[in-house]
């Protein structure tokens, strides 16, 4: 284990397995550059030592102030309910440096969750004699409660910044499911729509057979089904 | 299982950025080594051979009994124990040998006998290549180890399925095996055999005349035989708040392999490279990182790994670091630069001929003349050769080119099949 100039601890003995940076024999220090305050500031976020615009540690802009929300003190927010916690899982925040993000309240959670199952029917009803996508023999069902303003069906894509609250990429991940595959909408009344922005495959609901229209928002009750991919299925309940 | 190649990793950049930079390029090069050439190797190797049978296979009928030949020189290829079928695509897929949905070894009875089905096949009947796909990732299930590769060759256009269907086949079966495309005469569509071709890491080329099919066939089941390992990949890591703006293989041919990553960890992902025999390729990794302190010690950017399952058999370094001397930040790695301009070159020529054919002989004109320079300047002569065939050139140097007025199909379509194919840089340069 070793140590690099920002404090990461690194497996590699070379270069930091955090940020890249040189470690083993201490460079000379820098000079000082006029663009950057090395002056002992630190990150108003982190507390690392500030060395240029953006915080080495976690991409905060000290040229406009901002670029990493600071996560609010109160609850965290809605996760799905999964038997193991996962350590790997990313937080689309900090991996992004992208600058000048301003930060997201954290929405409320609202009295809907949907149930995400691999759905043996829906899968023997799309998939033709032919075709091989074999249904996962394991598939836990998740449960997400809804909240904010919207709630994004899809896959995860880091190269395209995408983090979808409902994410089908999670193995066994349903590879007929787009990027942005579907958005369950909030309505002021409370109660939900799903909209289909364009996705490749299209969009049931209720075991039909023909995809929702593109673009157009189709109101969902309690209980109602939405088909995506080749054998997703996500079930909305109320819960109160 | 045995020898495996030997594999090495270099990298070639400018590691030295201005103040503020943010961009780091660097060209990967891939070699292996040492790989058993040829026969017996120590994989296992399945192969799938995939003729279409369409009705228009018989138009002229020659293209039929080409096919049927060059699938029985194929089949004469395939060393003792490499699992393998044959199966015939037309609006459905059929297997023609074994006749069981299974592949069989191969061995002096089962070519025999294979041979003698392909010749009994006759042209009847559609298109549909996802269904001929589906087949083959059936028939390579049980063969989940080793190479495993197939030949797809076609005349036609996919007219019986969708394209929705093609792209669901397509999307099932990557990772599942390679698949190298041949198109026959001039009625297929290069975008979409490219498609099926990209995805599924192999290559895609254009069999103008029936009668070269035989010695294409034999060359396509030799190198997939003399594949040492499958499913190779390359794994980059970056460092937190990077953005890895692009990973694309530059040689032997362009492909854009952005799109294709599978994330390892918060830092890392990998790139399916396919199967490897003893052979070189090229990729160029752009990483965007947050501006350095000038004078600071050089930094990793991406830490580039070679995987074979979980093992890492190669790595290097892409670095990046800082400074105010501009002697030494402005420079361009002669490697870097010289794909930059294979990739506009191919660019080059898509749109060129995409506008040639829409009728905006301005733009045609323009972008093939570019095409034309920069074939020029990087010695790609196979390309400028076929430029040659679409424009009269006035001055390579400069790219002034007048658009021929007949043009054959067959010299077009080859052009834009072939706009893809890279070339080392010169000796001398890099």
């Amino acid at each position: 284990m070793a140590t690099c100039p920002a404090g990461h601890t690194s497996t590699a003995t070379d270069y930091c397995d955090v940020c890249g940076a040189g470690i083993g024999e201490a460079p000379s220090p820098p000079p000082a550059s006029p663009v950057t305050g090395a002056t002992g500031e630190r990150c108003p976020d982190c507390g690392t030592p500030r060395t240029e615009r953006f915080c080495e540690d976690c991409g905060y802009d000290y040229a406009v102030g901002g670029g990493r929300p600071t996560p609010p003190p109160a609850a965290p927010p809605p996760a799905p309910i999964r038997s193991t916690g996962d350590p790997d899982e990313e937080d689309p925040v900090t991996r992004d440096w992208a600058p000048a993000k301003a930060p997201v309240p954290e929405p409320p959670a609202t009295d809907w969750a949907a149930v995400v199952i691999a759905d043996r029917e829906y899968h023997d009803r799309v998939v033709t004699e032919g075709e091989d996508f074999t249904f996962p023999p394991y598939c836990p069902s998740r449960r997400i409660p809804l909240a904010g303003e919207q709630v994004r069906i899809g896959r995860r894509s880091v190269s395209r910044g995408l983090a979808p609250e409902i994410d089908l990429s999670e193995p066994p991940a349903d590879p007929g499911v787009s990027h942005t595959h579907a958005v369950l909408l909030a309505k002021p009344d409370g109660t939900w729509t799903v909209v289909d922005p364009g996705s490749t495959n299209g969009t049931t609901i209720n075991e039909g057979d023909t995809p929702i229209p593109v673009n157009v928002e189709v109101p969902l009750r309690d209980g109602d089904r939405v088909h995506v991919g080749v054998w997703t299925t996500i079930t909305l309940r109320r819960l109160r | 299982m045995s020898e495996q190649p030997d594999f090495s990793i270099r990298i070639d950049q400018n590691k030295y950025l201005p103040q503020g930079g943010q961009e780091v390029h660097a060209v990967v090069t891939v070699e292996s080594t040492g790989a058993p050439v040829g026969v017996s190797t120590g994989a296992s190797a399945s192969e799938v051979i995939i003729i279409d049978t369409s009705g228009s296979m018989d138009y002229p009928r020659n293209k039929m009994t080409s096919a049927i030949k060059a699938a029985q020189a194929a089949v004469d290829t395939l060393r003792d124990g490499v699992n393998f079928a044959v199966v015939s695509g037309s609006s459905r897929a059929t297997m023609v040998y074994p006749r069981a949905e299974e592949l069989v070894p191969a061995s002096a009875r089962t070519r025999t006998e294979a041979k003698a089905a392909l010749g009994r096949l006759t042209a009847t009947g559609g298109t549909a290549m996802g269904a001929w796909l589906s087949l083959a990732g059936r028939l390579f299930a049980r063969h989940p180890d080793g190479i495993r590769h197939a030949i797809l060759l076609t005349d036609g256009k996919n007219q019986h399925e969708t394209p929705e269907q093609l792209d669901q086949a397509v999307a099932a079966s990557v990772g599942r095996f390679v698949c190298d495309c041949r198109g026959v005469g001039t009625d297929w569509e290069v975008a979409e055999l490219r498609k099926v071709a990209s995805a599924l890491l192999g290559s895609m080329d254009m069999v103008a005349s029936p009668e070269a099919l035989e010695a294409d066939f034999r060359a396509m089941t030799e190198t997939a035989m003399g594949k040492a390992v499958a499913d190779v990949a390359l794994r980059v890591w970056t460092p937190q708040n990077a953005k890895l703006r692009f990973v694309k293989q530059v040689l032997p041919s362009m492909e854009d392999l952005t799109g294709r990553r599978t994330d390892v960890d918060e830092r890392s992902g990998d790139y399916p490279l396919g199967a490897w025999g003893s052979e070189s390729r090229d990729y160029h990794v752009c990483v965007e990182v947050p501006p350095g302190e000038v004078g600071a010690r050089e930094k990793r950017v991406a830490w580039i790994k070679l995987m074979l399952g979980d093992q890492v058999v190669a790595s290097g370094n892409v670095l990046a670091e800082w400074t105010d001397d501009e002697a030494q930040s402005t420079r361009i790695n002669p490697k870097v630069a010289h794909y930059t301009g294979q990739a506009e070159l191919a660019e080059n020529i898509q749109v060129g001929l995409q506008a040639r054919k829409e009728g905006d002989l301005d733009t045609a004109t323009a972008r093939l003349g570019r095409a034309v320079a920069l074939a020029h300047e990087s010695g790609n002569e196979a390309i400028a050769g076929l430029l040659g065939k679409v424009v009269d050139v006035d001055d390579p140097a400069t790219g002034r080119v007048r658009l021929k007025k007949d043009v054959d199909k067959a010299d077009e379509m080859s052009l834009d099949t072939r706009s893809t194919k890279t070339v080392r840089t010169r000796k001398g340069e890099g």
